[in-house]
């Protein structure tokens, strides 16, 4: 009983520095917790059919203009099918620009290596400033590679309602097999840390330390 | 030693000798007087004494099923639409339509066995190859003849399982003749195939330490004395822990819990760090495949079966986030001892039924804990804590065992707190305030009961800001709470163009139940308000009186069965003993009618909220009844309802040790039954 009367007489002493510490540090983690958020990849089949599948060699002087909605959320990067024909292009990248929808802003450049990419890989391409990255975009692709070597991106006879392939500025009978990445920022422990926030919040003012002595 | 000490003694050594020669001369009776003997017939056509026919039938699904696999086909169809990916059917060859009507053709074998003379078969066994494409769906039912006359007229079938060699059914009768007739969806090839009959003598150890266990403790139970007036806690503890680990033990890896399958995944998956490895035998576990046992030999072959397939290093590997979610957090209990029992490098069997006492043993020492501290109605913490179903449910992988304890002790705290003169401390309103919401984690409705914080009285509070800044957080947990069953803050989604038709919260349910939609079924009760009010009274008289005092919330064991009908008025009868009757020695302290009447209203609005939310998730939109609503959800709201029978005027004429001893022993009959008859027979014999 005495290590009781002690445990409780510690607790009912010190009860308001203890909630108010509690209090302190649930808001400090929600704030903290708010300003870096864990990110998570959400990788969405937008069009994946193998009907009528084929492919299209960005030979020197090709380019491929794919013009497609984000659906309503910003799109941090895309994946699509590089095939190499065979070759090692060690030399060679991808090349993938995103503008917005004027065309008129460059909103993200990034430069795939193609010699660690394998035949038929559906490689991911991550987009710079992806947050700006949203509503409709034009992002366009073509191949630096010596004379002669050429990649080239799959795609089938799926057209969608909201997005277009371009060849060279035309459009084109066929439409880019592609799946679209987003970031989602979450934070996991917001609501553990509002839920105790609220506990130590509401418990804060039952009792101090002098008053509580003094009852004992 | 004391006369009642050498009384005990003797009574003991009684029980153990009693049970042994029962277990000698009555259950294996029939083993001694008839012989050991083993006869094995082989179905391929080389046996003699062998008949087999072929036939084949066709035979219409019941509607439900039927209506199953169409959702299913039209399910599978849009998603392919949604990828864009051309649809091929997944329907089953023996599957038909014809006008509308689905029918399912079934190949049957009927295989006549004459004996040379009559035997007494205590087992059957049906040994085939295994093979998982072939033998997934089908079963033997088996009829047994001695001159001419059918033996059994109730139906004995077993469901073979692909995954053993063999299949065991117990008959326990004399007979010149059997006739087993076989269901599957291919035509019968008796290459390899052999039935074989057999009688023994088999020393049934579990039925043994089950019998001689049980009577010890009633034994405890009646010899006991001063244990109920000062630690009630430990008496309870004994009996949970005695029959919950029966329970584990016979049970085994059987999954005879509601959605256990789904349990047991997420409690495994939380036993993990990022890292998950399955082993085949937890993959079956988890798909629901897994071979079942229904005898002792059977057992043998599924514990087999399941430790030459735990093998880490052939895992399936997978990833998850080290966060605990919150509707994980309900399986720690069960996900540590499932660790526990990886770190210790102990065969799956055993690691499974390790997992389940973790649950077992957090659930005890929980309600011993409430036991207590609770100021008055110790009695009604024990009493509800060990009725079979609740023990049952501790005894399996599921969270209930999680939100009943913690609510249990959240309740006793705020009762203390009421009857106590003395001001609330910071941590007592702390802890009640955490068990709530603890007890919410894995089930959002239960956290109205945490509103019962707000009518605190006011003397419990230093000043009035005290009062209201708790009454006020008190309020605001709740609603944060309910928040999170729509979308728990900062929580990580996944887009709705992601996951096509199955995110839109319009179409949100139950997918098991075909038409169901929460917002269509909350735009219905909002144009129809008085005829939903209607349906949902009507919906709760007719069961408040099954669902309190009779045998649905505590004597249903799940799949291993429910005790019969006639059992009601025993647990109505404990029940009113406890809530109504009290003891001399017994603490006078009761509920306030004004607060009795606060509990009502508040376990009443539960009801509402519990029936409500079913009909939204799985009921279809508009149904003129509300589906889905187990008698073991009233569960937790139990303990307050028992306090509004509490009064000082009722009271026990003799000893209170007898009034405990009545309560406990017939708490312990009850257990002993149902898992006698219900697990231990049906089972392990």
């Amino acid at each position: 009983m005495d290590k009781k009367k002690k445990i409780t007489g510690f607790l009912n002493r010190y009860g308001r520095w203890i909630t108010g510490l509690g209090v302190l540090l649930c808001a400090a983690g929600l704030v903290l917790g708010y300003m870096k958020p864990k990110q998570k990849l959400e990788t969405v089949a937008v069009n994946m059919s193998e009907e009528g599948e084929a492919d299209v060699a960005l030979e020197e002087g090709t380019i491929l203009d794919y013009v497609c909605s984000t659906k309503g959320y910003p799109m941090a990067g895309i994946q699509v099918g590089i095939l190499k024909y065979g070759q090692e292009l060690t030399d060679s990248a991808l090349l993938c620009r995103v503008y917005d929808e004027s065309g008129e802003s460059l909103l993200s450049e990034t430069l795939v290596a193609l010699k660690d990419v394998d035949e038929g890989q559906y490689v991911y391409i991550p987009f710079e400033n992806y947050k700006q990255c949203s509503g409709t975009i034009r992002v366009e692709f073509s191949c630096s590679a010596p004379e002669g070597a050429a990649c080239g991106l799959a795609v089938n006879t799926v057209l969608l309602s909201d997005a277009s392939t371009l060849v060279n500025g035309k459009e084109a009978a066929f439409g880019l097999k592609a799946y679209y990445v987003y970031k989602l920022d979450y934070y996991p422990l917001m609501f553990d840390l509002l839920t105790m926030l609220m506990l130590f919040l509401g418990v804060f003012l039952l009792g101090s330390g002098k008053e509580r002595a003094a009852d004992e | 030693m004391s006369r009642k000490g050498k009384i005990g003694c003797i009574a003991a050594v009684g029980i153990v000798l009693l049970v042994l020669l029962a277990e000698v001369f009555v259950f294996n009776a029939n083993g001694r007087r008839y012989g050991s003997y083993q006869e094995v017939f082989r179905l391929d056509g080389s046996d003699s004494r062998v008949e087999i026919h072929l036939q084949e039938f066709t035979s219409e699904l019941d509607e439900q099923t039927a209506e199953d696999l169409r959702y299913q086909e039209e399910m599978n169809r849009l998603y392919y639409e949604l990828l864009g990916a051309e649809y091929e059917s997944t329907l089953e060859d023996t599957l038909t339509v014809i006008d509308g009507k689905t029918y399912k053709t079934v190949q049957q074998a009927v295989i006549h066995i004459r004996l040379d003379e009559s035997r007494y078969i205590r087992q059957l066994q049906f040994t085939y190859p295994v093979d998982e494409s072939r033998y997934a769906n089908y079963g033997v039912e088996a009829k047994f003849y001695r001159d001419g006359e059918l033996l059994n007229d109730y139906l004995m079938y077993d469901t073979i399982n692909s995954r053993l060699d063999t299949g065991y059914m117990n008959v326990n009768l004399e007979a010149d003749e059997i006739e087993l007739e076989t269901y599957g969806d291919f035509g019968f090839d008796g290459t390899g195939v052999t039935v074989g009959i057999e009688n023994r003598v088999q020393f049934n150890w579990y039925r043994v330490i089950f019998l001689i266990g049980s009577g010890l403790l009633l034994l405890f139970l009646l010899l006991a004395k001063e244990l109920y007036m000062r630690r009630l806690e430990v008496v309870f503890a004994v009996v949970s822990l005695w029959f919950g680990c029966s329970m584990v033990v016979l049970v085994g890896c059987n999954q005879s819990g509601w959605d256990e399958h789904i349990h047991f995944l997420k409690a495994y998956e939380a036993s993990f760090g990022s890292t998950i490895e399955t082993p085949e035998a937890a993959m079956g576990m988890r798909g629901k495949y897994s071979p079942g046992f229904e005898s002792l030999t059977e057992r043998e072959a599924v514990t087999e079966y399941l430790r030459e397939n735990d093998d880490l290093e052939k895992a399936d590997i997978s990833y998850q986030s080290r966060f605990i979610g919150y509707s994980t957090r309900a399986y720690l209990p069960q996900a540590l001892f499932l660790l526990l029992g990886r770190m210790l490098k102990l065969p799956f069997d055993l690691q499974y039924m390790l997992g389940k006492l973790g649950n077992l043993l957090f659930y005890t020492v929980m309600l011993a804990l409430a036991i207590r501290l609770a100021k008055t109605g110790k009695k009604f913490l024990a009493v509800l804590g060990l009725m079979p179903t609740p023990l049952f449910l501790a005894s399996e992988y599921t969270y209930d065992a999680f939100i009943t304890a913690f609510l249990f002790l959240g309740f006793i705290l705020w009762l203390n707190e009421l009857l106590s003169e003395e001001k609330m401390t910071w941590y007592s309103g702390f802890l009640m305030m955490a068990c709530f919401v603890a007890g919410s984690w894995s089930k959002q409705i239960y956290i109205f009961m945490i509103l019962l914080l707000c009518f605190l009285p006011a003397r419990k509070f230093r000043d009035k800001k005290s009062m209201l800044l708790f009454k006020g957080m008190t309020v605001a947990v709740m609603l944060l709470i309910l928040y999170s069953i729509f979308s728990a803050p900062g929580a990580a989604k996944n887009l709705a163009i992601s996951v096509g038709v199955d995110y839109d919260f319009s179409t949100a349910g139950d997918r098991r139940v075909q038409g169901v939609s929460m917002m269509g079924q909350i735009q219905y009760i909002l144009a129809n308000p008085l005829s939903y009010a209607v349906l949902l009274l009507k919906s709760i008289a007719k069961t408040a009186l099954k669902y309190t005092f009779g045998r649905y919330p505590w004597l249903d064991l799940a799949y291993c069965g429910i005790l019969p009908g006639a059992f009601s008025a025993v647990t109505a009868a404990i029940l009113l003993l406890a809530g109504l009757v009290r003891t001399g020695e017994e603490s006078a302290l009761t509920v306030k009618p004004l607060y009795k009447g606060l509990l009502a209203f508040m376990i009443f609005g539960v009801v509402c909220v519990i029936w409500t939310s079913l009909y939204g998730t799985y009921s279809v939109v508009g149904a003129s009844a509300i589906d889905g609503v187990q008698a073991r959800y009233y569960i937790p709201l139990m303990l307050p309802f028992l306090y509004l029978f509490g009064n000082n005027r009722l009271r026990f004429r003799w000893s209170s040790e007898w009034y405990y001893r009545i309560l406990f022993v017939g708490i312990s009959l009850l257990n002993i039954y149902g898992i006698y008859e219900n697990i231990l027979k049906t089972t392990m014999l």
